[in-house]
C-alpha cells in the first residue's frame, strides 16, 4: 500500500505530492515506474532480511531518478524509497520510458551518468569500509555472488 | 578535434560556428542538446540562437502562437532529460479530460493518478494583463532559451533578414547584429513569424509545410470561475460543426484558452463554437462571445514538408519542418530538435548524415500523421450519428470505474488528446476487438433506447 496523498493536489505543481515519512516505493514490492523528484527530498532505505532496523544508503533530491534499477532486471524493488520533507515526485511511466529509449537511445546517457555516479560514491564507501576493517584486523567478507564467481 | 569513426564528410569541429534560426522551442532545445551532446564528446560549440522577439511582452508581440500545452509524455522526458519546469512556468495543472458532445458529457482521468499535463504561456501571457505587473509567471521560451544560453549559446536578439552561401557554408545577414559565416545552420523559424521566405533565399530546394489555421484566445475568467466551472479538467468538445476537428477549452490559473481546430476556420465556425450549449455551459454566467478576447489565427502544420528539410550545413526543425497533427507541437519540435542535435553532434551535418539519421525521425512523424487524419476521417463520420456518440460515451463511463487499465476506450481517448502515444498505436489500441465489441454493444443499446423513444411520442411531438 502507498500512503500517496491525494489530497494534497494542489493547482499548478506537476506529479505527486508526498508527506514527511510517506513511503513512494516499498522494498520486494514488484518492479515498476521510474520516479524524478520535482520538488523535496527522499532517502532511500535498504532492509536486510533479519528484521533489523533499515540503514539509510542515500539522500536525493530535486532532479534525481530512482526506481530506474527494475527497467534493467525486472526483480522486485532493491530498496524502500521515503520522502524526508514535503515532496513532490513525477512518475515515468516503465514502459513508456522504455519506448523512448528505444526511439532515442541518447535519452538513456542521463540515466548512465546517475548509475554511474551512484557507481563511484558506492565504490568510495566501500573503500572506507575496507579501510575500518583493515584498522580493526578484520578479514573482509567474500560476498555470495563473489563465491559463487570464485566457483565458477 | 574531429569526431572520429562517424564516417561523415562534413563534421563539427572545435570551436565550430553555428547558427539558430529562431528562438522557440524547436531552436532553443536544439541549441540546448547538440551543446549537451558536445560536451559529452568533447567538443566546444560556438552557437548564436537569433531570436528578435522578447518573450517578456505580453500579447502577440511575445507571444509564439500556440495552445501552451505540454503534453504528458513531453512533461516525462523533459523530467528524464533534467529540464524540468520551473514552478513559474507552470500556469497550471491538468489530471483529467472532460468529453462533451451534443449526447452528453464524460471525465477521462488521468492514468496515473497525478498531475501529469502542463498549462503555459509561450511568451508573456494575454494581452491585458501587463497591468498585474510583475506578471506572476513566466514565459516558457523564454525558459527554454535561457536554459539553452546556460548552457553556453548565445541570444542574438535581432532578427536574421537573408542567408546565401559561401564557399559552401552559410552566410547569416542580421540588421542589428552579430552574422556572418557558420559551419552549420539550424532554421527553427515556426510557421508564424514571416522568416520561412528568408529560408528560401539558401535555394536547397526547401518548401513549407502544408498548414491550415486555427483559432485560438484566451479568455479571462477570473481563479474563482476557472475553478468552479473548469476544475482540473481540459474540456474538450466533439460538435457537429462541419469542418470543425476539434475543440479544446483549458484552465489556465485566471484565464482559459480556448482551441479551435478544424479545416478553414472561419468567423461563422467561431461563431457557431461559442453559441454551441455544450460550450456555453462552461462560461461565466451571461457570457455571449467575448468582443475584444487576445485571441489569433495562427498557422498550423498539417502535413511534412513536400521539399527538402536538410542539405550541406543546413537543416529544418520544429513546425516549419514537421510537427504532430492537431496536437503536441512542442513536444513535436522536442523530437526534431533531439534528432538534429544527435546527428549533428555525433555524425555530421552533411546532407547524407541528416537523410540517413535525422530524416527517419521526420518521417515517422509524418507517417503516423497519415493515421491521424483517418481517425479524425472515421470521428467526422460517427458524429453525425448519435446513437454512436452515446455508445462512445456509455463506453468510457464504464470503463471509468477502472481508469488505470491501458486497453480501455478511455486510455485512447486519453491518449488522443493528450498526445501521449502515437495515433498508430491509437489506431491499433482502438479497433481491438474487445473494445470494439464493447462500444459496438454500447452503440447498439443507444440506438434501441432511441428507436424505443421515437415508437413512445405521440405523432404531434414525433414531427416536431
Amino acid at each position: 500500500m502507498l500512503f500517496k496523498d491525494d489530497t494534497k493536489k494542489s493547482q499548478g505543481t506537476l506529479g505527486s505530492h508526498y508527506r514527511p515519512g510517506e513511503v513512494i516505493i516499498r522494498q520486494g514490492d514488484p518492479p515498476g515506474d521510474i520516479y524524478v523528484v520535482l520538488e523535496g527530498r527522499v532517502e532511500v532505505m535498504l532492509q536486510k532480511s533479519d528484521g533489523s532496523s533499515p540503514k539509510r544508503m542515500t539522500i536525493l533530491e530535486k532532479d534525481d531518478l530512482f526506481g530506474e534499477v527494475s527497467i534493467f532486471d525486472h526483480l522486485p524493488r532493491t530498496a524502500s524509497v521515503y520522502a524526508i520533507e514535503d515532496t513532490r515526485v513525477l512518475t515515468l511511466d516503465q514502459k513508456g520510458f522504455v519506448q523512448h529509449i528505444q526511439e532515442d537511445p541518447s535519452m538513456a546517457l542521463r540515466l548512465l551518468k546517475q548509475i554511474g555516479r551512484r557507481t563511484r560514491r558506492l565504490n568510495g564507501e566501500l573503500l572506507r569500509l575496507y579501510e575500518l576493517l583493515d584498522e580493526h584486523d578484520i578479514p573482509v567478507p567474500a560476498s555470495p555472488e563473489a563465491e559463487k564467481d570464485a566457483d565458477r | 578535434m574531429r569526431l572520429e569513426g562517424s564516417g561523415s564528410s562534413l563534421e563539427l569541429t572545435d570551436n565550430a560556428r553555428v547558427a539558430v534560426m529562431g528562438g522557440g522551442p524547436a531552436g532553443s532545445m536544439t541549441a540546448y542538446f547538440m551543446l549537451e551532446m558536445a560536451k559529452q564528446v568533447g567538443i566546444r560549440l560556438q552557437i548564436d540562437i537569433y531570436e528578435p522577439r522578447s518573450f517578456h511582452l505580453t500579447g502577440p508581440r511575445g507571444c509564439n502562437f500556440c495552445g501552451g500545452i505540454i503534453s504528458e509524455s513531453l512533461v516525462e522526458m523533459l523530467a528524464a532529460e533534467g529540464l524540468q519546469l520551473p514552478q513559474e512556468v507552470i500556469i497550471d495543472t491538468i489530471n483529467t479530460y472532460t468529453l462533451h458532445t451534443k449526447v452528453g458529457s464524460v471525465p477521462i482521468q488521468s492514468p496515473k493518478d497525478e498531475m501529469r499535463i502542463a498549462g503555459i504561456f509561450r511568451g508573456g501571457g494575454p494581452k491585458g494583463a501587463e497591468s498585474q505587473r510583475p506578471l506572476p509567471w513566466d514565459s516558457f521560451d523564454w525558459f527554454l532559451l535561457q536554459r539553452a544560453c546556460a548552457q553556453g549559446a548565445r541570444h542574438v536578439p535581432h532578427r536574421i533578414t537573408d542567408l546565401s552561401w559561401s564557399a559552401g557554408r552559410p552566410v547569416v545577414t542580421s540588421r542589428g547584429g552579430g552574422g556572418g559565416t557558420y559551419d552549420f545552420l539550424v532554421a527553427a523559424t515556426g510557421l508564424n513569424g514571416g522568416s520561412m521566405e528568408v529560408l528560401g533565399h539558401l535555394n536547397f530546394g526547401y518548401k513549407p509545410p502544408k498548414t491550415t489555421k486555427a483559432y485560438v484566445a484566451e479568455l479571462y475568467y477570473g481563479n474563482e470561475q476557472v475553478e468552479k466551472l473548469l476544475g482540473d479538467s481540459m474540456h474538450v468538445f466533439l460538435l457537429d460543426i462541419p469542418g470543425l476537428k476539434f475543440v479544446a477549452l483549458t484552465p489556465k490559473r485566471h484565464y482559459a484558452t480556448l482551441i479551435i481546430l478544424g479545416d478553414d476556420i472561419n468567423r461563422d465556425m467561431i461563431v457557431r463554437v461559442f453559441k454551441s450549449p455544450q460550450v456555453q455551459a462552461l462560461f461565466p454566467l451571461g457570457w455571449d462571445i467575448p468582443v475584444h478576447p487576445c485571441q489569433c489565427y495562427p498557422h498550423i502544420n498539417i502535413g511534412m514538408s513536400s521539399g527538402k528539410l536538410f542539405t550541406d550545413r543546413v537543416v529544418v526543425v520544429g513546425d516549419c519542418g514537421v510537427s504532430r497533427l492537431y496536437k503536441d507541437g512542442i513536444g513535436a519540435a522536442y523530437r526534431t530538435a533531439k534528432a538534429c542535435a544527435v546527428t549533428a553532434v555525433t555524425h555530421g551535418v552533411s546532407a547524407a548524415d541528416f537523410r540517413q539519421y535525422y530524416h527517419p525521425v521526420c518521417r515517422k512523424m509524418s507517417l503516423d500523421n497519415d493515421v491521424g487524419h483517418i481517425l479524425f476521417a472515421i470521428d467526422g463520420v460517427s458524429s453525425r450519428f448519435d446513437f454512436l456518440r452515446e455508445g462512445m460515451l456509455d463506453t468510457v463511463r464504464r470503463e471509468q470505474r477502472y481508469p488505470h487499465r491501458r486497453h480501455s476506450l478511455s486510455a485512447a481517448l486519453w491518449d488522443t488528446f493528450t498526445g501521449s502515444a502515437s495515433y498508430a498505436d491509437i489506431f491499433m489500441r482502438t479497433f481491438n476487438p474487445l473494445i470494439m465489441s464493447h462500444y459496438l454493444w454500447a452503440s447498439f443499446k443507444a440506438l434501441g433506447r432511441r428507436i424505443g423513444r421515437r415508437l413512445m411520442l405521440r405523432p404531434e411531438e414525433k414531427e416536431r
